[in-house]
């Protein structure tokens, strides 16, 4: 499988999955690559720029912090080029620039994967939802570690047309543990002054609390 | 689950968790949360609360010594205001679930000064198991369901509408409290030995600091 560097996507997650059970998707992915033989030299979470206008969608420097917060203890970072730019920018950019940039880094050739929800891998069947061409590198040149979630059924991408004739670059990845832990849930917890304790790290709980996110 | 039977919820509970704990991890961690939650929405003043580990004497294969599992347990609540309590594993017998409430509502009355009424926290099978004849004393299950009460956080796959037509616990289920965990998720601890022993990953399972003792120990491997 030669040397990874695993991506998670949170292009589209990180409103929704601010929770400490995301990173444990990174655990899986890890886990899978090496035991199929690669070499995973690292991994990070990569927010979404502020351009990405989805309701709800906190300031980027929020959302990079508890990022940070949540690698914090782990081989994890977060990278803040996406959000960094004044634009909003597709998700093979951002595996386009980690290829350049690690590769460098690590003086090997490392090919960055993309670590998604098996939700998001769905939406590629979705008509107008990403462009074909960036579709077709993510999955001929980079490849995609694709984390079952509850409510998607990932025997059904081989009958895709999208997904179906690029089998082989499209790993499914079995979560030891059904979890279906939403932001959603996260956000309700703030509003009713209900605990968030074990879903999302004490430092993000903190941080929500000292900056008075998800109130209304 | 909706009830047409209203809930009895004492002023001054304390929270008692027992369990193998073999090892500890974030959903039972969880469940002291959602059902302190639960608790204070009903009025009630939570004092504190506790996961205690079930005695070795309580024999299941695979068990780890408690000293073992109740270290493992004090690593893990460190953060919160939950405590891991070794009364009920330095026991020099097996010790009944009724005598480790018992304990605690004597504890925390003389602590606050004031009644405090330990809750039983558990998952489902606890409360199938009392419908299990020669798994109870019954006059032990009758004390544990008039005069204390019964936490239950409900796991995927379980259907609770049965509890209210076990016989045992039909005439208390005032003070037999079902309540949706706050979300979907299977953890085990049996999942976590598996993942240990298959050299897999655990972090964001268990707390890091159980990760680092289970490694440093050799841990069901």
């Amino acid at each position: 499988m030669g040397s990874k560097y695993v991506a998670a996507n949170v292009t589209c997650f990180f409103t929704l999955h601010l929770q400490l059970w995301s990173l444990s998707f990174q655990e899986n992915a890890r886990d899978y690559c090496v035991a199929h033989g690669a070499n995973v030299v690292g991994g990070c979470l990569s927010p979404t720029n502020d351009a990405y206008a989805k309701p709800g969608l906190l300031k980027g420097k929020h959302r990079l912090a508890m990022c940070k917060m949540m690698c914090e203890g782990s081989k994890w970072t977060a990278d803040g080029w996406e959000m960094s730019k004044h634009t909003f920018i597709n998700t093979v950019m951002v595996l386009r620039k980690l290829d350049i940039e690690v590769d460098l880094n690590v003086g090997l050739d490392v090919t960055p994967m993309l670590v998604c929800g098996a939700d998001l891998l769905d939406s590629f069947n979705r008509p107008g939802c990403w462009p074909e061409a960036h579709m077709l590198e993510i999955l001929e040149k980079f490849g995609v570690l694709c984390v079952e979630r509850p409510g998607t059924d990932t025997e059904r991408f081989w009958t895709s047309p999208i997904l179906g004739p690029h089998k082989a670059n499209i790993h499914i990845i079995h979560q030891p543990i059904t979890d279906a832990l939403s932001s959603t849930l996260v956000r309700d917890n703030v509003k009713k002054g209900h605990s968030n304790k074990y879903l999302v790290p004490d430092s993000v709980i903190k941080y929500i609390a000292d900056n008075n996110l998800f109130k209304s | 689950m909706a009830s047409a039977v209203t809930k009895v919820m004492p002023k001054n509970v304390y929270l008692v968790q027992c369990g193998s704990f073999n090892p500890i991890h974030y959903i039972h961690l969880r469940n002291l949360e959602t059902v302190r939650d639960y608790c204070v929405s009903l009025g009630a003043n939570v004092v504190g609360g506790c996961v205690s580990p079930a005695n070795d004497k309580y024999s299941k294969s695979g068990l780890l010594p408690s000293a073992q599992r109740l270290a493992m347990c004090t690593l893990a609540v460190a953060s919160s205001d939950w405590t891991a309590e070794d009364w009920e594993c330095s026991q020099p017998t097996y010790t009944r679930t009724l005598i480790v409430l018992r304990h605690y509502r004597q504890l925390m009355t003389e602590k606050l000064g004031a009644e405090v009424i330990p809750l039983l926290v558990c998952g489902a099978d606890l409360l199938d198991s009392f419908n299990k004849p020669g798994c109870w004393i019954p006059e032990q299950m009758e004390e544990i369901l008039s005069q204390y009460g019964v936490v239950c956080v409900e796991r995927p796959g379980t259907d609770t509408s049965r509890f209210a037509t076990y016989p045992v616990l039909m005439p208390h289920m005032d003070r037999v409290h079902i309540i949706p965990a706050s979300h979907v998720n299977d953890l085990s601890s049996t999942t976590v030995r598996n993942l240990v022993h298959d050299h897999k990953s655990v972090k964001y399972l268990v707390p890091d600091s159980v990760i680092t003792y289970m490694a440093q120990n050799h841990l069901y491997e």
